[in-house]
Protein backbone atom coordinates (compact mmCIF):
# COMPACT_ATOMS: atom_id res chain seq x y z
CA UNK A 1 0.00 0.00 0.00
CA UNK A 2 1.59 3.31 -1.18
CA UNK A 3 -0.40 5.77 1.11
CA UNK A 4 1.04 5.23 4.83
CA UNK A 5 0.97 7.76 6.98
CA UNK A 6 4.82 8.98 6.66
CA UNK A 7 4.03 10.23 3.43
CA UNK A 8 1.53 13.00 3.63
CA UNK A 9 3.72 14.76 1.04
CA UNK A 10 2.50 13.05 -1.76
CA UNK A 11 0.58 15.50 -4.10
CA UNK A 12 -3.21 14.73 -4.69
CA UNK A 13 -2.62 13.86 -7.90
CA UNK A 14 -0.21 11.02 -7.20
CA UNK A 15 -2.27 9.93 -4.20
CA UNK A 16 -5.24 9.74 -6.53
CA UNK A 17 -2.88 7.76 -8.76
CA UNK A 18 -1.74 5.16 -5.68
CA UNK A 19 -5.40 4.92 -5.16
CA UNK A 20 -6.71 3.74 -8.37
CA UNK A 21 -3.47 1.37 -8.86
CA UNK A 22 -4.16 0.11 -5.25
CA UNK A 23 -7.67 -0.79 -6.30
CA UNK A 24 -7.07 -2.44 -9.26
CA UNK A 25 -4.38 -4.75 -7.83
CA UNK A 26 -6.88 -5.44 -4.89
CA UNK A 27 -9.72 -6.94 -7.57
CA UNK A 28 -6.97 -8.38 -9.68
CA UNK A 29 -5.67 -10.56 -6.82
CA UNK A 30 -9.46 -12.01 -6.16
CA UNK A 31 -10.33 -12.93 -9.88
CA UNK A 32 -13.33 -14.19 -8.57
CA UNK A 33 -15.04 -10.63 -7.33
CA UNK A 34 -14.50 -9.73 -11.45
CA UNK A 35 -15.26 -13.46 -12.52
CA UNK A 36 -18.26 -13.68 -11.03
CA UNK A 37 -20.86 -10.88 -11.65
CA UNK A 38 -19.88 -11.52 -15.12
CA UNK A 39 -20.81 -15.24 -14.46
CA UNK A 40 -23.79 -14.15 -13.53
CA UNK A 41 -24.95 -11.74 -15.80
CA UNK A 42 -24.74 -14.41 -18.95
CA UNK A 43 -26.43 -17.48 -16.39
CA UNK A 44 -29.16 -14.88 -15.74
CA UNK A 45 -29.71 -13.46 -19.45
CA UNK A 46 -29.56 -17.55 -20.70
CA UNK A 47 -32.15 -18.13 -18.63
CA UNK A 48 -34.96 -16.13 -19.99
CA UNK A 49 -35.04 -18.23 -23.50
CA UNK A 50 -35.27 -21.18 -21.13
CA UNK A 51 -37.80 -19.55 -18.75
CA UNK A 52 -39.65 -18.46 -21.72
CA UNK A 53 -39.91 -18.66 -25.61
CA UNK A 54 -36.43 -19.67 -27.90
CA UNK A 55 -38.26 -18.18 -30.85
CA UNK A 56 -36.35 -15.00 -32.42
CA UNK A 57 -39.35 -13.22 -32.71
CA UNK A 58 -40.33 -12.81 -28.86
CA UNK A 59 -36.66 -12.99 -27.71
CA UNK A 60 -35.53 -9.52 -29.75
CA UNK A 61 -38.69 -7.93 -28.11
CA UNK A 62 -37.52 -8.37 -24.74
CA UNK A 63 -33.71 -8.29 -25.28
CA UNK A 64 -32.92 -4.91 -24.27
CA UNK A 65 -34.86 -5.16 -21.15
CA UNK A 66 -33.74 -8.13 -20.19
CA UNK A 67 -29.94 -7.18 -20.58
CA UNK A 68 -30.60 -4.37 -18.84
CA UNK A 69 -32.15 -5.37 -15.87
CA UNK A 70 -29.29 -8.44 -15.71
CA UNK A 71 -27.17 -5.86 -15.65
CA UNK A 72 -27.99 -3.54 -13.36
CA UNK A 73 -28.30 -7.14 -10.68
CA UNK A 74 -24.35 -8.15 -11.90
CA UNK A 75 -23.39 -4.43 -11.27
CA UNK A 76 -24.78 -4.67 -7.72
CA UNK A 77 -23.74 -8.12 -7.09
CA UNK A 78 -20.38 -6.80 -8.12
CA UNK A 79 -21.04 -3.80 -5.60
CA UNK A 80 -20.16 -6.61 -2.39
CA UNK A 81 -16.43 -6.31 -3.09
CA UNK A 82 -16.40 -2.42 -3.39
CA UNK A 83 -15.54 -1.70 0.15
CA UNK A 84 -16.37 -5.24 2.10
CA UNK A 85 -12.72 -6.12 2.52
CA UNK A 86 -11.34 -2.81 3.12
CA UNK A 87 -13.64 -2.18 5.74
CA UNK A 88 -12.62 -5.72 7.15
CA UNK A 89 -8.74 -4.69 7.14
CA UNK A 90 -9.42 -1.00 8.56
CA UNK A 91 -7.86 0.78 5.77
CA UNK A 92 -11.47 2.54 4.85
CA UNK A 93 -10.93 4.01 8.22
CA UNK A 94 -7.58 4.92 7.01
CA UNK A 95 -8.99 6.27 3.78
CA UNK A 96 -11.76 8.59 5.94
CA UNK A 97 -8.61 9.71 7.89
CA UNK A 98 -6.38 10.54 5.16
CA UNK A 99 -5.19 14.52 4.59
CA UNK A 100 -6.44 13.79 1.21
CA UNK A 101 -9.97 14.89 -0.76
CA UNK A 102 -11.75 11.93 0.26
CA UNK A 103 -14.26 13.11 -2.38
CA UNK A 104 -11.85 12.07 -5.56
CA UNK A 105 -10.61 9.06 -3.60
CA UNK A 106 -14.32 7.71 -3.71
CA UNK A 107 -14.41 8.80 -6.96
CA UNK A 108 -11.32 7.04 -7.80
CA UNK A 109 -11.87 4.10 -6.25
CA UNK A 110 -15.19 3.78 -7.61
CA UNK A 111 -14.09 4.43 -11.34
CA UNK A 112 -11.23 0.99 -10.57
CA UNK A 113 -14.00 -0.98 -9.72
CA UNK A 114 -16.05 -0.08 -12.53
CA UNK A 115 -13.29 -0.69 -15.21
CA UNK A 116 -13.07 -4.26 -13.63
CA UNK A 117 -16.66 -5.10 -13.25
CA UNK A 118 -18.46 -2.95 -15.15
CA UNK A 119 -16.47 -2.62 -18.85
CA UNK A 120 -15.98 -6.56 -19.16
CA UNK A 121 -19.89 -6.35 -18.67
CA UNK A 122 -20.34 -4.09 -21.54
CA UNK A 123 -17.80 -5.89 -23.66
CA UNK A 124 -19.79 -9.34 -22.84
CA UNK A 125 -22.97 -7.61 -24.14
CA UNK A 126 -22.99 -8.06 -27.81
CA UNK A 127 -22.81 -11.89 -27.32
CA UNK A 128 -25.21 -12.34 -25.42
CA UNK A 129 -27.65 -9.76 -27.32
CA UNK A 130 -26.58 -12.02 -30.38
CA UNK A 131 -27.63 -15.23 -28.31
CA UNK A 132 -31.53 -12.98 -27.57
CA UNK A 133 -31.49 -12.03 -31.50
CA UNK A 134 -31.32 -8.45 -30.75
CA UNK A 135 -31.98 -6.59 -34.28
CA UNK A 136 -28.33 -5.20 -35.85
CA UNK A 137 -29.06 -1.36 -35.52
CA UNK A 138 -29.52 -2.10 -32.02
CA UNK A 139 -26.52 -2.91 -30.87
CA UNK A 140 -24.60 0.64 -30.75
CA UNK A 141 -27.51 2.42 -28.74
CA UNK A 142 -27.41 -0.71 -26.13
CA UNK A 143 -23.53 -1.08 -25.94
CA UNK A 144 -23.52 2.85 -25.75
CA UNK A 145 -26.36 3.08 -23.26
CA UNK A 146 -24.15 0.36 -21.07
CA UNK A 147 -21.50 2.57 -21.33
CA UNK A 148 -22.96 5.46 -20.10
CA UNK A 149 -25.26 3.59 -17.13
CA UNK A 150 -23.01 1.19 -15.75
CA UNK A 151 -20.92 4.00 -14.34
CA UNK A 152 -23.91 5.56 -12.82
CA UNK A 153 -25.41 2.17 -11.35
CA UNK A 154 -21.62 1.69 -9.89
CA UNK A 155 -21.90 5.04 -8.13
CA UNK A 156 -25.20 4.22 -6.68
CA UNK A 157 -24.47 0.88 -6.14
CA UNK A 158 -21.86 2.54 -3.77
CA UNK A 159 -23.90 4.50 -1.87
CA UNK A 160 -25.80 1.15 -0.67
CA UNK A 161 -22.85 -0.39 -0.24
CA UNK A 162 -21.69 2.09 1.86
CA UNK A 163 -24.61 2.45 3.64
CA UNK A 164 -24.48 -1.13 4.32
CA UNK A 165 -20.43 -2.12 4.80
CA UNK A 166 -21.09 -2.36 8.50
CA UNK A 167 -23.86 -4.67 8.60
CA UNK A 168 -22.93 -8.19 9.06
CA UNK A 169 -25.72 -9.62 6.31
CA UNK A 170 -26.25 -6.80 3.57
CA UNK A 171 -26.92 -8.57 0.11
CA UNK A 172 -30.72 -8.61 -0.13
CA UNK A 173 -30.73 -4.90 1.79
CA UNK A 174 -28.55 -3.11 -0.69
CA UNK A 175 -31.19 -4.49 -3.64
CA UNK A 176 -33.95 -2.69 -1.59
CA UNK A 177 -31.94 0.31 -1.23
CA UNK A 178 -30.36 0.48 -4.36
CA UNK A 179 -32.90 -1.38 -7.43
CA UNK A 180 -35.48 1.70 -6.88
CA UNK A 181 -32.68 4.69 -6.85
CA UNK A 182 -31.01 3.09 -10.47
CA UNK A 183 -34.92 2.86 -11.94
CA UNK A 184 -33.83 5.98 -14.11
CA UNK A 185 -31.06 4.37 -16.08
CA UNK A 186 -32.46 1.60 -16.48
CA UNK A 187 -35.34 3.12 -18.16
CA UNK A 188 -33.48 5.43 -19.98
CA UNK A 189 -31.10 2.95 -21.02
CA UNK A 190 -32.93 0.20 -22.55
CA UNK A 191 -35.56 2.84 -23.78
CA UNK A 192 -32.36 4.31 -25.96
CA UNK A 193 -32.58 0.34 -27.89
CA UNK A 194 -36.44 0.77 -27.97
CA UNK A 195 -36.44 4.01 -29.70
CA UNK A 196 -33.96 3.16 -32.00
CA UNK A 197 -36.30 -0.22 -32.80
CA UNK A 198 -39.30 2.08 -33.56
CA UNK A 199 -37.21 4.43 -35.87
CA UNK A 200 -36.07 7.49 -33.68
CA UNK A 201 -32.75 8.95 -33.10
CA UNK A 202 -31.34 7.63 -29.58
CA UNK A 203 -28.98 10.73 -29.14
CA UNK A 204 -31.49 12.81 -26.80
CA UNK A 205 -31.85 9.67 -24.36
CA UNK A 206 -27.71 9.12 -24.62
CA UNK A 207 -27.44 12.72 -23.16
CA UNK A 208 -30.04 12.46 -20.36
CA UNK A 209 -28.03 9.42 -19.60
CA UNK A 210 -24.63 11.27 -19.41
CA UNK A 211 -26.57 13.80 -17.69
CA UNK A 212 -27.36 11.13 -15.33
CA UNK A 213 -23.79 10.31 -15.00
CA UNK A 214 -22.52 13.64 -14.66
CA UNK A 215 -25.45 13.94 -11.33
CA UNK A 216 -24.18 10.62 -10.23
CA UNK A 217 -20.25 12.17 -10.55
CA UNK A 218 -20.92 14.98 -8.92
CA UNK A 219 -23.27 14.29 -6.23
CA UNK A 220 -22.86 10.49 -4.98
CA UNK A 221 -19.10 10.45 -3.63
CA UNK A 222 -20.54 13.12 -0.99
CA UNK A 223 -23.34 10.60 -0.02
CA UNK A 224 -20.61 7.52 -0.17
CA UNK A 225 -18.57 9.43 2.20
CA UNK A 226 -21.49 10.52 4.73
CA UNK A 227 -22.76 6.52 4.51
CA UNK A 228 -18.90 5.68 4.99
CA UNK A 229 -18.46 7.72 8.04
CA UNK A 230 -21.55 6.28 9.34
CA UNK A 231 -20.42 2.79 8.69
CA UNK A 232 -17.11 2.74 9.69
CA UNK A 233 -17.94 4.84 13.54
CA UNK B 1 -78.29 21.42 2.06
CA UNK B 2 -76.84 18.54 0.27
CA UNK B 3 -79.36 16.28 0.16
CA UNK B 4 -78.85 12.19 0.98
CA UNK B 5 -78.08 10.32 -2.47
CA UNK B 6 -79.90 7.08 -2.09
CA UNK B 7 -83.37 6.15 -1.96
CA UNK B 8 -82.61 3.46 0.55
CA UNK B 9 -79.96 2.18 2.49
CA UNK B 10 -79.54 -0.88 0.44
CA UNK B 11 -79.43 1.06 -2.33
CA UNK B 12 -76.40 2.93 -0.12
CA UNK B 13 -74.86 0.06 0.55
CA UNK B 14 -74.98 -1.11 -3.18
CA UNK B 15 -73.10 1.62 -4.23
CA UNK B 16 -74.40 2.01 -7.82
CA UNK B 17 -73.43 -1.67 -8.16
CA UNK B 18 -69.68 -0.99 -7.55
CA UNK B 19 -70.15 -1.91 -4.00
CA UNK B 20 -67.03 -4.38 -3.72
CA UNK B 21 -64.89 -1.53 -5.05
CA UNK B 22 -65.98 1.36 -3.18
CA UNK B 23 -66.33 -0.63 0.39
CA UNK B 24 -63.30 -2.42 -0.40
CA UNK B 25 -61.72 0.60 -0.89
CA UNK B 26 -62.98 2.48 2.42
CA UNK B 27 -62.21 -1.08 4.44
CA UNK B 28 -58.92 -1.04 3.85
CA UNK B 29 -58.52 3.04 4.75
CA UNK B 30 -60.17 2.27 7.89
CA UNK B 31 -58.43 -0.63 8.91
CA UNK B 32 -55.74 1.38 8.22
CA UNK B 33 -56.35 4.37 9.90
CA UNK B 34 -57.44 1.96 12.93
CA UNK B 35 -54.43 0.31 12.65
CA UNK B 36 -52.83 3.77 13.41
CA UNK B 37 -55.19 4.97 16.34
CA UNK B 38 -54.53 1.89 18.10
CA UNK B 39 -50.91 0.98 17.60
CA UNK B 40 -49.29 4.47 18.99
CA UNK B 41 -51.22 3.33 21.74
CA UNK B 42 -49.82 -0.26 22.53
CA UNK B 43 -46.63 1.21 21.51
CA UNK B 44 -46.98 3.80 24.54
CA UNK B 45 -47.81 1.44 26.82
CA UNK B 46 -45.35 -0.97 26.29
CA UNK B 47 -42.61 2.28 26.38
CA UNK B 48 -43.72 3.24 29.75
CA UNK B 49 -43.69 0.09 31.20
CA UNK B 50 -40.61 -0.75 30.16
CA UNK B 51 -38.86 2.73 31.45
CA UNK B 52 -40.54 2.32 34.48
CA UNK B 53 -38.86 -1.00 34.97
CA UNK B 54 -35.80 -0.19 34.40
CA UNK B 55 -36.01 2.70 36.98
CA UNK B 56 -36.94 0.09 39.80
CA UNK B 57 -34.26 -2.03 38.35
CA UNK B 58 -31.46 0.85 38.88
CA UNK B 59 -33.19 2.25 42.46
CA UNK B 60 -32.32 -1.45 43.65
CA UNK C 1 -28.76 32.83 15.72
CA UNK C 2 -30.23 28.99 15.38
CA UNK C 3 -31.19 29.09 19.38
CA UNK C 4 -34.69 28.84 18.60
CA UNK C 5 -34.07 26.48 16.29
CA UNK C 6 -32.04 24.29 19.32
CA UNK C 7 -35.27 25.11 22.03
CA UNK C 8 -37.70 23.78 19.56
CA UNK C 9 -34.95 20.35 18.76
CA UNK C 10 -35.53 19.84 22.94
CA UNK C 11 -37.37 16.72 23.25
CA UNK C 12 -39.34 18.21 26.23
CA UNK C 13 -40.44 21.00 24.96
CA UNK C 14 -41.85 19.33 22.39
CA UNK C 15 -43.23 17.11 24.74
CA UNK C 16 -44.95 19.06 26.64
CA UNK C 17 -46.50 21.90 23.88
CA UNK C 18 -48.02 18.50 22.35
CA UNK C 19 -49.53 17.17 25.58
CA UNK C 20 -52.17 19.76 25.63
CA UNK C 21 -52.57 20.36 21.72
CA UNK C 22 -52.93 16.71 21.22
CA UNK C 23 -56.67 16.13 22.25
CA UNK C 24 -57.85 19.05 20.26
CA UNK C 25 -56.00 18.09 17.45
CA UNK C 26 -57.60 14.92 17.72
CA UNK C 27 -61.21 15.72 18.18
CA UNK C 28 -60.85 18.20 14.97
CA UNK C 29 -59.28 15.53 13.13
CA UNK C 30 -62.27 12.99 13.33
CA UNK C 31 -64.55 15.84 13.33
CA UNK C 32 -63.16 16.67 9.60
CA UNK C 33 -62.51 13.18 8.97
CA UNK C 34 -66.54 11.78 9.63
CA UNK C 35 -68.19 14.92 7.94
CA UNK C 36 -66.19 14.64 5.04
CA UNK C 37 -66.36 11.27 4.43
CA UNK C 38 -70.47 11.23 5.41
CA UNK C 39 -70.90 13.55 2.44
CA UNK C 40 -68.71 12.26 0.07
CA UNK C 41 -69.75 8.87 0.79
CA UNK C 42 -73.73 9.87 0.83
CA UNK C 43 -74.40 13.16 -0.01
CA UNK C 44 -72.87 14.03 -3.07
CA UNK C 45 -74.41 13.27 -6.15
CA UNK C 46 -73.04 10.52 -8.12
CA UNK C 47 -70.85 11.47 -11.00
CA UNK C 48 -72.60 11.24 -14.40
CA UNK C 49 -69.98 9.15 -16.17
CA UNK C 50 -68.36 6.77 -13.23
CA UNK C 51 -71.31 6.71 -11.11
CA UNK C 52 -70.53 6.00 -7.22
CA UNK C 53 -67.41 4.52 -7.90
CA UNK C 54 -65.42 8.07 -8.09
CA UNK C 55 -66.44 8.23 -3.92
CA UNK C 56 -62.99 6.48 -3.69
CA UNK C 57 -61.36 9.53 -4.97
CA UNK C 58 -62.52 11.26 -1.46
CA UNK C 59 -59.86 9.06 0.41
CA UNK C 60 -57.34 8.17 -2.62
CA UNK C 61 -56.31 11.49 -4.16
CA UNK C 62 -55.71 12.69 -0.36
CA UNK C 63 -53.54 9.94 0.33
CA UNK C 64 -51.56 10.26 -3.03
CA UNK C 65 -50.79 14.05 -1.99
CA UNK C 66 -50.48 12.78 1.40
CA UNK C 67 -48.17 10.54 1.00
CA UNK C 68 -45.93 13.12 -1.09
CA UNK C 69 -46.11 15.23 1.66
CA UNK C 70 -45.03 12.86 4.26
CA UNK C 71 -42.00 12.14 1.80
CA UNK C 72 -41.39 15.59 2.04
CA UNK C 73 -41.18 16.38 5.64
CA UNK C 74 -39.30 13.47 6.46
CA UNK C 75 -36.86 15.10 4.21
CA UNK C 76 -36.52 17.97 5.45
CA UNK C 77 -36.24 16.37 9.17
CA UNK C 78 -33.61 13.72 7.79
CA UNK C 79 -31.37 17.21 6.51
CA UNK C 80 -32.16 19.12 9.67
CA UNK C 81 -30.74 15.53 11.99
CA UNK C 82 -27.85 15.56 9.57
CA UNK C 83 -26.69 19.24 9.31
CA UNK C 84 -27.53 20.37 12.91
CA UNK C 85 -27.53 16.51 14.55
CA UNK C 86 -31.14 17.77 16.39
CA UNK C 87 -32.33 14.31 18.02
CA UNK C 88 -35.71 15.04 17.87
CA UNK C 89 -35.96 15.79 13.92
CA UNK C 90 -34.79 12.20 13.62
CA UNK C 91 -37.44 10.78 15.70
CA UNK C 92 -40.03 12.56 13.81
CA UNK C 93 -38.46 11.30 10.66
CA UNK C 94 -39.10 7.57 11.95
CA UNK C 95 -42.32 8.39 12.62
CA UNK C 96 -43.29 9.98 9.48
CA UNK C 97 -41.84 6.44 7.50
CA UNK C 98 -44.33 4.46 8.49
CA UNK C 99 -47.29 6.61 8.07
CA UNK C 100 -46.06 7.73 4.68
CA UNK C 101 -45.63 3.73 3.72
CA UNK C 102 -49.14 3.30 4.84
CA UNK C 103 -50.67 6.98 3.04
CA UNK C 104 -48.42 5.43 -0.08
CA UNK C 105 -49.88 1.78 -0.21
CA UNK C 106 -53.37 2.96 0.83
CA UNK C 107 -52.77 5.45 -2.28
CA UNK C 108 -52.26 2.24 -4.59
CA UNK C 109 -54.60 -0.07 -2.76
CA UNK C 110 -57.78 2.02 -3.59
CA UNK C 111 -56.67 3.41 -6.57
CA UNK C 112 -56.36 -0.03 -7.75
CA UNK C 113 -60.20 -0.73 -6.29
CA UNK C 114 -61.32 2.46 -8.47
CA UNK C 115 -59.21 1.62 -11.83
CA UNK C 116 -61.21 -1.59 -11.69
CA UNK C 117 -65.07 -0.13 -12.01
CA UNK C 118 -63.62 2.95 -14.27
CA UNK C 119 -60.49 1.95 -16.35
CA UNK C 120 -61.41 -2.11 -16.28
CA UNK C 121 -58.25 -3.51 -14.73
CA UNK C 122 -56.51 -3.04 -11.43
CA UNK C 123 -53.68 -2.19 -12.51
CA UNK C 124 -51.61 0.04 -15.53
CA UNK C 125 -48.46 0.66 -15.72
CA UNK C 126 -49.47 4.10 -15.96
CA UNK C 127 -46.62 7.01 -14.63
CA UNK C 128 -48.32 8.24 -12.14
CA UNK C 129 -49.31 4.79 -10.58
CA UNK C 130 -45.45 3.30 -11.19
CA UNK C 131 -44.36 6.33 -9.21
CA UNK C 132 -46.29 5.84 -6.93
CA UNK C 133 -45.27 2.39 -6.35
CA UNK C 134 -41.46 3.33 -6.49
CA UNK C 135 -42.17 6.10 -3.61
CA UNK C 136 -43.88 2.88 -1.63
CA UNK C 137 -39.80 0.76 -2.55
CA UNK C 138 -38.07 3.87 -1.04
CA UNK C 139 -39.90 4.39 1.95
CA UNK C 140 -39.94 0.39 2.41
CA UNK C 141 -36.37 0.65 1.94
CA UNK C 142 -35.79 3.99 3.72
CA UNK C 143 -37.17 1.58 6.89
CA UNK C 144 -35.42 -2.10 5.76
CA UNK C 145 -31.90 -0.02 6.62
CA UNK C 146 -32.94 2.04 9.35
CA UNK C 147 -33.85 -1.81 11.45
CA UNK C 148 -31.28 -3.40 9.89
CA UNK C 149 -28.76 -1.14 11.99
CA UNK C 150 -27.98 -3.07 15.84
CA UNK C 151 -26.61 0.33 16.59
CA UNK C 152 -29.66 3.26 16.80
CA UNK C 153 -27.59 6.54 16.45
CA UNK C 154 -25.69 4.53 13.43
CA UNK C 155 -29.09 3.49 11.83
CA UNK C 156 -30.87 6.38 12.59
CA UNK C 157 -28.01 8.42 9.97
CA UNK C 158 -27.77 5.63 7.09
CA UNK C 159 -31.66 6.02 7.42
CA UNK C 160 -31.13 10.07 7.09
CA UNK C 161 -28.76 9.41 3.78
CA UNK C 162 -30.67 7.22 2.31
CA UNK C 163 -33.60 9.70 2.63
CA UNK C 164 -31.78 12.91 1.29
CA UNK C 165 -30.44 10.00 -1.56
CA UNK C 166 -34.03 9.59 -2.63
CA UNK C 167 -35.65 13.50 -2.28
CA UNK C 168 -32.51 13.76 -5.35
CA UNK C 169 -33.66 10.84 -6.98
CA UNK C 170 -37.77 10.77 -6.54
CA UNK C 171 -38.25 13.99 -8.96
CA UNK C 172 -35.82 12.10 -12.05
CA UNK C 173 -37.48 8.99 -11.18
CA UNK C 174 -40.85 10.41 -11.73
CA UNK C 175 -39.98 11.89 -14.90
CA UNK C 176 -37.67 9.02 -15.97
CA UNK C 177 -41.28 7.26 -15.53
CA UNK C 178 -43.21 9.84 -17.52
CA UNK C 179 -41.29 10.15 -20.30
CA UNK C 180 -40.91 6.20 -20.42
CA UNK C 181 -44.99 5.69 -19.98
CA UNK C 182 -45.47 8.57 -22.72
CA UNK C 183 -43.21 5.77 -25.37
CA UNK C 184 -44.71 2.67 -23.82
CA UNK C 185 -48.41 3.82 -23.15
CA UNK C 186 -49.10 6.06 -26.12
CA UNK C 187 -52.73 7.98 -25.74
CA UNK C 188 -53.40 7.89 -21.41
CA UNK C 189 -57.08 6.13 -21.00
CA UNK C 190 -56.89 8.45 -17.92
CA UNK C 191 -59.29 10.72 -20.03
CA UNK C 192 -61.98 10.58 -16.91
CA UNK C 193 -59.71 12.78 -14.70
CA UNK C 194 -61.55 16.67 -15.22
CA UNK C 195 -60.92 17.58 -11.78
CA UNK C 196 -61.53 21.22 -12.46
CA UNK C 197 -64.80 20.93 -14.12
CA UNK C 198 -66.09 19.46 -11.18
CA UNK C 199 -68.95 21.99 -9.21
CA UNK C 200 -67.95 23.30 -5.50
CA UNK C 201 -70.71 20.25 -3.62
CA UNK C 202 -68.33 17.29 -5.39
CA UNK C 203 -65.09 19.25 -4.02
CA UNK C 204 -66.05 20.65 -1.08
CA UNK C 205 -66.11 17.27 1.08
CA UNK C 206 -62.44 16.29 -0.56
CA UNK C 207 -61.60 19.62 1.36
CA UNK C 208 -63.00 18.40 4.80
CA UNK C 209 -61.40 14.33 3.95
CA UNK C 210 -58.08 16.31 3.20
CA UNK C 211 -57.40 18.39 6.44
CA UNK C 212 -58.87 15.55 8.12
CA UNK C 213 -56.07 13.31 6.56
CA UNK C 214 -53.51 16.17 7.28
CA UNK C 215 -54.53 16.46 10.91
CA UNK C 216 -54.64 12.39 10.86
CA UNK C 217 -50.91 12.15 9.98
CA UNK C 218 -49.87 15.07 12.83
CA UNK C 219 -51.64 13.48 15.90
CA UNK C 220 -50.30 9.88 14.63
CA UNK C 221 -46.90 11.64 13.98
CA UNK C 222 -47.21 13.19 17.40
CA UNK C 223 -48.40 10.33 19.31
CA UNK C 224 -45.36 8.01 17.88
CA UNK C 225 -43.04 10.45 18.56
CA UNK C 226 -43.68 11.49 22.15
CA UNK C 227 -43.13 7.54 22.61
CA UNK C 228 -39.92 7.56 21.20
CA UNK C 229 -39.08 10.49 23.06
CA UNK C 230 -39.69 8.89 25.97
CA UNK C 231 -38.18 5.86 25.41
CA UNK C 232 -34.83 7.72 23.93
CA UNK C 233 -34.90 10.32 26.99
CA UNK C 234 -35.86 8.01 30.10
CA UNK C 235 -32.48 8.79 31.50
CA UNK C 236 -33.40 12.25 31.51
CA UNK C 237 -34.93 13.36 34.69
CA UNK C 238 -37.99 15.09 33.83
CA UNK C 239 -38.99 11.99 32.01
CA UNK C 240 -38.11 10.27 35.26
CA UNK C 241 -40.39 12.69 37.24
CA UNK C 242 -43.55 12.27 34.60
CA UNK C 243 -43.05 8.48 35.02
CA UNK C 244 -43.13 8.40 38.91
CA UNK C 245 -46.32 10.41 39.13
CA UNK C 246 -48.83 8.10 39.19
CA UNK C 247 -51.13 10.76 37.08
CA UNK C 248 -49.60 9.00 34.42
CA UNK C 249 -51.38 6.03 33.18
CA UNK C 250 -50.15 3.43 30.72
Amino acid sequence: MNLSGSRQTLGTGASLAATLQRELLIILRSPGDIVNPLMFYVIAVSLFPLGGQADAEWLSGIAAGVIWVTALLAVMLSMESLFRSDYEDGSLEQLLLSPQPLYFHLLVKVLGHWLLTGLPLVLLTPVLAMMLALPGEAYWPLLLGLLLGTPTLNLIGAIGMALTVGLKRSGVLLAVLVLPLSIPVLVFGSGMVQTTLNGLPYTGLAAVLGALLVMTVSLAPLAIGAALRISVN
Amino acid sequence: MPQFQFDSLGDFLSMGGDAFFVWGAYAFFAVSMIWHIIQPGMQRRKVIRLVRARMQRDQQ
Amino acid sequence: MWQWLYRLGSPKLFYDMTTGFLPWLTIVTYFLLIVGLVWGLGFVPPDYQMGDNFRIAYIHIPMSVGAMGIYAMMACMAAMHMIWNIKLADLVARSCAALGATYCALSLVTGSLWGKPTWGTYWIWDARLTSMLILLFVFIAIMALRSAYDSENSGSKAASVLTLVGVVNLPIIHYSVVWWNTLHQGDSILGVSSQSANPPEVWSPAFFVGLGLIGFFFQALIRRTRNEILLHERRSQWVQQLLTSKQLQE
